[in-house]
């Protein structure tokens, strides 16, 4: 039962990593390769009994693991050069250890220099030397083995964490993409606005069916454009703006002289490619929460605008939504009040936070999105309670939205 | 030919349509002239706070109310036709008119009021004119001093409607402080001492044992702040803290009315809310 509620990246078996010698290790395996020189010396009838011998071995080897075991630990783990350096290591180390563990032996079993050369035998110093380099040599190529083992499993560990958390990132982006073209779409196509439109057009269809067709060709136009756009990324701002041209003509029917539309698109900024469906959520705001709940209803204008200087490479595209209608706080208070007539869960809050993903994803820190709301305070509301309250609420009109964007060279 | 044409004595079913797209309010205009020739339509209006003005004043038999209109929607308006009501005559029949709202429709059928669906068909139109017209002839037209049990049935059937409003999707975090601007000073108003809370057209009026502060808010937007057991709606325009309610008691004419700790004023208890004050 337990089981299955543990999550099933966590059953699948981990690897278990390799530990390096720890530093006991170490002195026991260097401790274990002195006794079998000392036994190969003995054996090999060098001279010196075998407890001198291992005297001697012990002294020279744990000198030498001494003035090894701290630069060994410095080697760089992951570079090819090691060999090197290693072989270095051994060249400075043994000589030097060679000598303090021969001092050192002469110190604790006190023996005469006779005795020592003895021991040294038929192979001489030279040999010796040489066996006791070669021993570093293995020793030091073990433990450095070891610890590098060690460090390429726990490299792999993180590049596996690393892979599959790019790939998580990956899913998150695309599933928000998904999330975000089906939020589009339901929004484009919200029923309320549907609806609402075709009962005006079957109201017109009767007394003036010259202005029923009319509408009819707006809204087709509506429909194919926003099926159009959204199976698009991106779209130049001409398409956006025709698009709400559509949009607010087919309003325009409905709300009749409550509402009046100003569209402002300069000649030179209607190339410029820019996300699909980036006016259309800020447009529906302005009217479904601005506007269509104002006694008066009111204007809503939107307008592109370049920004800056296109030498130093600084140049923006700035794209305004301003409405002038209810304003924000009693935009909160409508869609609180609303919840008997907000259709499906979660579109009141759909709009901006969308917005807000889609411009990250797009351009980063390069594109933000400003809220102005109200732009203006009733002068009764003023006098009434003074300066700020710090709730942030008024009861002031219009509201006015700009997203900023880069625009390339 | 007496027969065919209505006479004075006879009065003609009145109606209000209360819809802020223009097209929209004339096309429903034209097809229940239609369908119920003898309805007159005394007024057609493009919002809650007109319609509300235009019942009150005119007192029609049925009210087509657009549930998303500017101001107030078309149930805010039944709400307030409920409770300021004082017509000699029954309150209108209400007929909720919606684009799309999955919510309001099943709403409207568990309460047993009229809705219509736009684009309202015509056949489908015609449903709600013979079932308006068999509620209206179980009244009588024939404008008899009103008793009170239209306007407690209706309260009723708007009872069950706003039980079943959802609130807000998301639950908001509890108000603990109540921040008032009084001149340069901010005063802060723990919200155990408030009594109540007035509305007061663009403010809501916060009434404490030792003094009132105005802020600038709406009782929509305070209320799902507030613990819902000790601050509870008794008039769209008033919600009260039931740890300050002395006693209600009940006047000559049936209102019921709350006396306060702290407070010397009394506050009223509308018809739709009215059910919360009966003894145990």
């Amino acid at each position: 039962m337990a089981d299955s509620l543990a999550p099933p990246a966590a059953r699948e078996a981990e690897p278990v990593p390799s530990r390096p010698f720890g530093l006991a290790a170490r002195f026991l395996i260097v401790a274990f390769i002195n006794s079998l020189i000392a036994m190969l010396l003995t054996g090999l009838g060098g001279g010196g009994t075998l407890a001198a011998n291992f005297a001697y071995s012990q002294a020279i080897g744990l000198s030498i693991f001494a003035l090894m075991t701290g630069p060994l630990a410095l080697l760089p783990r992951a570079q090819g050069s090691r060999r090197l350096k290693l072989l270095g290591l051994c060249l400075l180390a043994v000589p030097i250890g060679f000598g303090i563990g021969v001092q050192l032996a002469v110190w604790l079993i006190g023996d005469p220099l006779l005795q020592q050369r003895g021991q040294f035998g038929r192979s001489g110093l030279p040999g010796i030397l040489l066996l006791t380099f070669l021993a570093s040599i293995v020793c030091g190529s073990i433990f450095w083995a070891r610890e590098r083992l060690t460090f390429l499993e726990l490299e792999a560990a993180r590049e596996r964490e690393r892979a599959s958390a790019e790939r998580g990132r990956a899913e998150a982006a695309s599933r928000q993409a998904s999330e975000a073209q089906l939020g589009l779409l339901r929004a484009q196509l919200e029923p309320h606005m549907l609806f609402n439109t075709l009962a005006n057009l079957r109201s017109l269809i009767l007394v003036n069916p010259v202005q029923a067709q009319r509408m009819m060709d707006r809204l087709i136009a509506y429909l194919r454009a926003t099926l159009t756009s959204s199976r698009r990324d991106s779209v130049a701002l001409a398409d956006e703006f025709a698009l709400m041209r559509d949009y607010l003509d087919l309003i325009a029917i409905r709300m009749g002289p409550r509402l009046r539309v100003e569209l402002d698109l300069p000649a030179d900024l209607a190339g410029i490619v820019v996300p699909s469906f980036l006016l259309q959520p800020l447009v529906e705001n302005a009217v479904r929460h601005g506007l269509e709940l104002a006694d008066e209803g009111g204007v809503i204008a939107v307008r592109a605008r370049r920004h800056g200087d296109s030498l130093s490479g600084g140049a923006q595209l700035r794209l305004e939504v301003e409405d002038s209608g209810l304003g924000f706080s009693e935009l909160a208070r409508r869609r609180l009040e609303s919840t008997a007539t907000v259709t499906s869960p979660g579109q009141g809050g759909f709009g901006l936070h969308q917005l807000r993903e889609r411009l990250r994803t797009a351009y980063g820190e390069g594109a933000w999105l400003t809220i102005e709301s109200p732009l203006a305070l009733s002068s009764e509301a003023e006098a009434g309670t003074g300066t700020g309250t710090g709730t942030g609420t008024g009861t002031g009109t219009g509201t006015r939205i700009v997203v900023t964007l880069p625009l390339g060279q | 030919m007496k027969a065919a044409l209505p006479t004075d004595d006879i009065p003609r079913p009145t109606a209000l349509i209360a819809e802020d797209e223009p097209l929209l309010a004339e096309a429903l205009k034209a097809e229940l002239t239609g369908l119920w020739p003898e309805l007159e339509i005394v007024a057609v209006v493009g919002n809650g706070r007109l319609a509300l003005e235009a019942s009150l004043a005119l007192e029609p038999d049925v009210a087509f109310l657009d549930i998303r209109m500017p101001s107030l929607s078309g149930i805010e308006v039944a709400q307030a036709l409920v409770e300021d009501w004082q017509g000699r005559r029954p309150p209108p029949l209400p007929v909720f008119v919606t684009a799309y709202d999955q919510f309001a429709v099943d709403a409207f059928q568990h309460a047993a009021i009229d809705y219509l669906l736009k684009p309202v068909e015509t056949a489908r139109l015609a449903l709600t004119v013979t079932r308006l017209r068999d509620r209206l002839a179980e009244r009588g037209v024939g404008r008899r001093l009103a008793d009170a049990a239209p306007l407690d049935e209706l309260a009723a059937r708007l009872r069950v409607l706003l039980s079943l409003d959802p609130g807000s999707a998301q639950p908001e975090p509890a108000l603990r402080i109540i921040r008032a601007g009084v001149g340069e000073t901010v005063r802060l108003i723990p919200v155990d001492q408030v009594v109540y809370l007035q509305a007061a057209d663009k403010y809501v009026n916060v009434v404490t044992a030792d003094g009132e502060a105005l802020i600038r808010e709406s009782l929509r937007e305070l209320l799902p702040r507030l613990d819902a057991d000790r601050f509870v709606q008794i008039h769209r325009s008033t919600v009260v803290n039931l740890d300050h309610v002395r006693a209600a008691v009940r006047d000559d004419s049936g209102r019921v009315l709350l006396d306060l700790n702290g407070r010397p004023e009394r506050l009223l208890v509308s018809r739709l809310y009215s059910p919360l004050f009966k003894a145990m």
